[in-house]
């Protein structure tokens, strides 16, 4: 140690814990001009301590254990005097606390959460796609079901995601997957829906929702809808969610009519599944897009996702008499092409199918336009942009489009789109064309945004609004001039 | 399967992901805990981790590290019980290293121990001794021994030995010597040597026979207990030191030596507020490797440093270390010295973090937060953090200040891979040359290339 000033004082009788002395010293030892400071209890082996690093005179007194002993080197008398003073202040001064550290640390995993919630039963995961087999592996390895509303993940982690899970005895409902109700609340892109006997299994959110929502506007109610994901009936999945989802149904006594809506890609699987609907010992409706086998007896077969609610409500005793169709006028022989703008890509599929090659269609909820930013049912700019382009769009005679409502939705789709329909209209007719806007809002009036108000809120625009998806694409074609629509 | 009922039951969610996923699940009036989810701090081969024979090999591991009974049972020759020690064997801390890359303070403990042994006369010759390789280097871990700081165990140390009443394995760790010039930090002075020879000659054999007098004394209660007095029995050992001498006592009283070497032994050890932190890591020890081995298993069995690396061992690959570079301790230095002087990370007492004491008890001796300018409440935040990364609480340490929650015990390398979170570690800290010793205390935690390398290498074994 150089030659510096060396100050020093006994405090008799003062015993304080030795890791406070310590941060005392070091605390002192940041004011400038300061070399060294010792804060430390005057036992032998801290004396000899301080006289080896020459911080304690050769002829100090004598101290006793208890006796704390605080010694200076600093490089000039004022730097002396102010570290001595600031010890005496920390020794003195109670140490602040700060409540916000008191509070319990949030759960950073799905392990921990369930710790913290011993009857959790149910995982909702919706993280970028990479990182979501993790989770869903994790939450099985913690007893829960799934569901997984990421997109992104790998067949093959579906796979064994799904085969885990039924070993398990647990469900993955997803990847994927918009739309579950269970037990009456809503998962994901979820209407507020009446509870009733229907049930519902599939593979697609808006599919889901266009099947509840309209049980529901038919005056029936749902018992649960459980979505599977996309590719569940995929040869490679088999189907495991959609069997133990219709297993499920099967044993609710709540559930009295089972409706299936998928587009399976496997003809096997496909016929697997029915085969197990069949063997449910309840009325059941399929309604498989794309599929061309033969459906067993005592399934309902139908084509659109109306015509299943139709159905599923007629079967459960209710009032089974379908929906209204607006009158329109065809614009006979205009012949302009209809642009499909979708948020909700089964709904897309629907309408494609029922329009065929006078539709252009976009999904704006497929992977493509939704990595790395919200699905359009939740931040709808991307397609209000198409809406405009269209308008631009010498060709195209009538927009065809959906409005989601429900939990996790915009808060007010209807009133976001009104003002870019109305744009889109006004440039059409300054060139000269007429544009009709043809829309169907998927929801009810105990959704957040309430059914009747997003409705008026496009008519008051000028849109035709229908009452089912079906009926919109219907009534697109009519009014491009269609003659055989409907 | 009991999980298969959801339909019917009452929908209790957690939730991973944006806010307006949980919002609207709150919003329906169900009981939602919202997970504060990030990316994977190491997302490579963790899904395949999170699997059925993972899980089933960590509650093996798990149930095995919390059933131990370590129970203090003799102290000996390290000659007479430890396992493969030999007369040229030098038992040091942390991962194994070679001569060439080991630090100044291993190095000087090191040439202590061989000067104490007589194998050789002064330091110079114990280093040239040391580097032409006439002395057998292998980490204490290697033989279900633990040795804080520097960790240098030779044949003629007496050490406490630790039987796991539920395994019935045996674990080992030297005496502790106190503060000041010790071998343990890389002392190597007369005064030094003196004092291990008296724990040879006097200490090590009366502390054996009082403690086969006493038929063994019950660490899992002794340490439960010094948890609920503030210690968390890594660095802040006062409580369980005092209890330990208090069981002493009685029977060093009685014992046949002279009246001064009874005095010196009860002074001595009374001193000493780390005289349990060996006994406390030798209980670990014996913990943790009745957990050791279980094959698939994410484990950490093992946080180790030798002032070079630090290196853990995971219970599903008993053979490797996953090392990377010790760090500086952050914390507090004693009067004339700094962080220049502080020598990397050492020591194998991280093995108290391990079995969820030391850093992940601080919550219970909020006194050891001081070292890093912390408060009361930042004290238990540090234990609640650690919760994160480990599978379970133990229930023979409980917390007063956390309503006597076990302390969090058991980290699994694929939560750590997860959160990011590191082990949180109480430690002393050795001056970086040879022949100083203890230049302060803090805090410090292991490099994270350790976890993500443990991490790869569980992944691996897995697929095949």
């Amino acid at each position: 140690m150089t030659a510096g000033h060396l100050g020093w004082t006994i405090r008799r009788s003062a015993y304080f814990d030795s890791v406070a002395l310590m941060r005392v010293a070091e605390q002192a030892r940041e004011i400038p001009g300061v070399m060294d400071v010792a804060v430390v209890m005057g036992t032998p082996a801290n004396r000899a301590m301080l006289l080896a690093s020459e911080l304690w005179p050769a002829d100090g007194p004598t101290t006793a254990a208890d006796d704390l002993l605080i010694a200076v080197l600093a490089k000039g008398e004022d730097a002396l005097r102010l570290a001595l003073a600031r010890v005496e202040q920390l020794l003195a001064a109670p140490r602040d606390s700060s409540p916000v550290s008191r509070e319990d640390v949030a759960p950073r995993t799905i392990v921990s959460a369930r710790r913290r919630a011993a009857s959790a039963n149910l995982a909702l995961i919706a993280v970028p796609g990479p990182y979501a087999a993790i989770e869903a592996h994790q939450a099985l390895s913690a007893g829960l079901h799934v569901f997984l509303f990421s997109d992104g993940v790998a067949l093959a982690d579906e796979v064994q995601l799904k085969r885990r899970a039924r070993e398990l005895g647990l469900v993955v409902m997803g990847p994927e997957c918009g739309t579950s109700i269970v037990n009456g609340v809503g998962l994901g892109f979820a209407n507020r829906v009446r509870r009733g006997v229907i049930g519902v299994v599939g593979a697609s959110g808006t599919g889901i929702q266009e099947v509840t929502s309209l049980v529901h506007r038919l005056g029936a109610g749902i018992s649960h809808a459980i979505g599977t994901g996309g590719r569940d009936l995929d040869a490679a999945v088999g189907g495991v969610t959609t069997l133990k989802a219709l297993e499920w149904l099967a044993a609710d006594d709540d559930t009295g009519v089972a409706v299936i809506v998928s587009k399976p890609s496997s003809r096997d699987v496909a016929d697997r599944v029915l085969a197990a609907a069949a063997r449910m010992g309840k009325p059941a409706v399929a309604c498989l897009l794309g599929y061309d086998g033969t459906v067993p007896k005592g399934i309902d077969a139908v084509a659109t996702l109306e015509e299943a609610a139709v159905s599923a409500v007629r079967l459960s005793g209710g009032d089974g008499r379908g929906l209204a169709r607006p009158a329109v006028i065809a614009r006979a022989g205009t012949g302009g092409a209809i642009v499909g703008l979708y948020a909700g890509g089964t709904l897309c599929e629907e309408a494609r199918r029922l329009i065929g090659d006078r539709g252009r269609f976009i999904d704006f909820g497929a992977e493509e336009y939704t990595r790395g930013r919200p699905h359009p049912i939740i931040d709808p700019s991307r397609r209000h942009a198409a809406v405009v382009e269209a308008a631009s769009d010498a060709r195209a005679s009538v927009i065809l489009l959906d409005v989601i409502l429900g939990d996790c939705a915009h808060p007010d789709p209807a009133g976001a789109l009104a003002p870019v329909l109305v744009d889109a209209r006004e440039h059409a007719r300054h060139v000269g064309r007429e544009l009709s806007v043809v829309a169907h809002v998927v929801g009810t009036d105990d959704d957040p945004q309430g059914l009747g108000a997003q409705e008026d809120a496009l008519r008051k625009v000028g849109a035709i609004v229908c009452a089912s998806n079906r009926i919109a694409a219907l009534t697109a074609r009519e009014i491009a001039g269609d003659r055989h629509a409907g | 399967m009991l999980a298969d009922v959801l339909l019917g039951a009452p929908l209790n969610v957690i939730t991973a992901g944006p806010d307006l996923f949980r919002a609207a699940v709150a919003a329906q009036g169900v009981a939602v805990t919202p997970v504060d989810w990030q990316p994977p701090a190491s997302a490579t081969g963790l899904a395949s981790l999170w699997c059925d024979a993972v899980d089933a090999a960590n509650r093996i591991a798990l149930e095995r590290l919390l059933a131990a009974q370590p129970v203090l049972v003799d102290v000996r020759p390290a000659i007479e019980v430890v396992p493969g020690m030999t007369q040229d064997t030098i038992l040091h801390a942390g991962p194994p290293i070679t001569w060439e890359r080991m630090s100044g303070p291993l190095r000087g403990a090191i040439a202590g121990a061989l000067v104490y042994e007589d194998l050789a006369a002064t330091r110079e010759e114990a280093e040239q001794r040391a580097a032409r390789g006439a002395a057998d280097f292998d980490p204490c871990h290697h033989h279900a021994a633990v040795g804080p700081m520097a960790g240098v165990t030779t044949a003629s140390m007496p050490v406490f030995v630790v039987e796991n009443r539920a395994a019935g394995n045996r674990a080992y760790a030297t005496l502790n010597e106190g503060l000041g010039k010790v071998l343990r930090y890389g002392a190597y002075a007369p005064e030094v040597i003196d004092r291990l020879r008296w724990f040879r000659d006097v200490l090590g054999p009366a502390l054996g026979e009082a403690v086969r007098r006493l038929g063994g004394i019950d660490l899992r209660a002794l340490i439960g207990q010094a948890v609920q007095m503030g210690d968390e029995c890594h660095n802040r050992n006062r409580a369980a030191s005092a209890l330990l001498i208090k069981a002493l006592a009685p029977e060093i009283a009685a014992l046949d030596l002279a009246a001064r070497e009874r005095a010196r032994i009860l002074t001595f050890t009374g001193g000493n507020e780390h005289f349990f932190l060996n006994v406390s890591m030798a209980a670990c020890k014996a913990a943790l490797d009745a957990a050791h081995g279980v094959p698939d298993s994410t484990l950490v069995t093992t946080m180790a440093r030798n002032g070079t690396d630090f290196g853990i061992r995971v219970s599903g690959l008993p053979d490797q270390w996953f090392s990377g570079p010790a760090e500086i301790p952050q914390g507090l230095f004693f009067p004339g010295y700094g962080p220049a002087d502080a020598n990397p990370d050492i020591g194998d007492s991280a093995i108290t973090e391990t079995a969820g004491l030391g850093g992940f008890a601080m919550g219970g001796a909020p006194a050891i937060v001081q070292f890093v300018g912390g408060t009361a409440a930042e004290a238990l935040r540090y234990t609640r953090l650690m919760y994160e990364i480990t599978l379970a609480e133990n229930p023979a340490y409980r917390i007063p200040a956390l309503d006597f929650r076990g302390t969090p015990t058991g980290i699994d390398v694929r939560l750590v891979a997860q959160t990011g979170i590191l082990p949180q570690i109480n430690t002393g800290m050795a001056h970086r040359e040879a022949g100083i010793g203890q230049i302060g205390a803090g805090l410090v935690r292991p490099p994270r290339v350790c976890f993500d390398r443990a991490l790869e290498a569980l992944a691996r074994e897995h697929r095949h």
